[in-house]
């Protein structure tokens, strides 16, 4: 039996992986982009928080966001000391790396306009976060990630916990319930592209079958809409999809995929899209992308610069 | 970036929620020296009220036994 074909029977029968002598080369890589994406993720969700962070409108609402933030850099940090220990350079992932390589989500690649919308940005993306993270926890077979991932999930659902209580304390106020319903209509979908294209477009999954994670992209999409619908529909809020009793799952009453207009962040629900061009506005990137990334890297390089000029 | 890289080390991190618990590994942190390290472990790693944590320089770690890889080539003990 080969390597590969070895590695993924003994994964699928709950053997745990725990250094580089237990992995073949096609493990390490779909390893390492899995790492990747997550610590790209959870760096690059701070910018758009700190767009409206002086907006919170109580003190302790701010501090419970720099808590926010912090937990997110302390997730960033364990998935980039993962890489560090498989042997990647993470400086120069982190300082040296343009920004149109960087992989987290296409939704954090915009400003926040409001409060609100930071309150959703928790319910919403974080849930997205806490439903593919809680997987990976659940049924990764890398042991370093799992157990690093306890702490993650604790956290993350303070978070999404937190996005709760700014969007159903937003819902009593008439005004801010309008924002409440303008911040979900966008970014409503953006949350449900964080799970990737539908299970009938990919012929095979390097992640699934070396048990990175367990559950298929449309399994955790439908996870994620399992607990997001009912909670928005129990505040009032009007959302694009609903259980059907027959089919017993969740569905769309909207196209998705779809086409986006990023000026205005809105969907244009009159013309249905294909994953392969979402893939394509992925790559093309969000407006503010370029300003985020360089947000991240400016201390660095100022810094570095400052070394130059001393020597 | 360039210079102190050379001078940080890895700490693993282990902790303790309460007496009588187990101590845990629960991660590492990179840093110049071990009064850092503390630093960097309370701030990073503070999901828990620890009753006890602890930082060791992993080069002062001695094994004593590792897993056996699924693919290690013989005579490749490190």
């Amino acid at each position: 039996m080969d390597k590969a074909a070895l590695l993924k029977e003994k994964v699928q029968n709950g053997f745990i992986v725990e250094g580089l002598e237990d992995m073949n080369e096609e493990y390490l890589n779909a390893l390492k982009q899995t790492l990747l994406i997550v610590g790209d993720t959870e760096l690059l969700s701070i910018p758009p928080l700190l767009t409206v962070y002086d907006q919170a409108p109580t003190l302790n609402s701010k501090i419970t966001a720099l808590a926010i933030m912090q937990d997110e850099i302390g997730h960033a940090h364990i998935a980039y000391r993962l890489l560090k220990d498989l042997g990647e350079d993470v400086d120069d992932l982190l300082y040296n790396r343009e920004p149109h390589r960087w992989k987290n989500p296409y939704a954090f690649d915009f400003e926040l306009s409001n409060w609100i919308e930071f309150g959703v940005f928790n319910a919403f993306f974080d849930r997205a976060g806490y439903t593919l993270l809680g997987d990976a926890f659940e049924h990764t077979s890398y042991g370093p990630w799992k157990r690093a991932l306890v702490k993650v999930d604790k956290e993350e659902l303070f978070h999404l916990r937190n996005g709760e209580v700014i969007m159903r304390t937003a819902m009593q106020d008439p005004e801010l319930r309008e924002e409440v319903q303008k911040a979900v209509d966008w970014m409503f979908l953006m949350a449900l592209e964080f799970f990737g294209v539908a299970d009938g477009l990919k012929s095979r999954s390097a992640q699934l079958e070396y048990r990175l994670k367990g559950r298929t992209n449309d399994e955790l999409r439908q996870k994620w809409l399992s607990t997001a619908v009912p909670f928005c529909e129990s505040i009032g809020v009007k959302v694009p999809a609903h259980y059907d009793e027959q089919q017993q799952k969740y569905v769309l009453d909207v196209p998705f995929p779809c086409k986006f207009d990023p000026v205005n962040k809105k969907w244009l629900f009159d013309q249905p899209d294909t994953w392969e061009n979402v893939i394509k506005r992925f790559k093309q990137r969000g407006p503010k992308n370029k300003q985020f990334v360089e947000r991240i890297q400016k201390g660095a390089k100022e810094l570095e610069q400052l070394r130059k000029e001393v020597v | 970036m360039i210079i102190e890289k050379e001078r940080r080390s890895t700490f693993d991190v282990f902790a303790r929620i309460k007496r009588g618990d187990h101590l845990m590994y629960i991660g590492t942190v990179e840093a110049e020296n071990k009064e850092l390290a503390k630093i960097y472990a309370s701030f990073t790693y503070d999901e828990e009220d620890w009753s006890e944590m602890v930082v060791v320089d992993r080069d002062q770690l001695v094994w004593v036994r590792k897993p056996d890889g699924l693919f290690a080539e013989k005579g490749d003990e490190s």
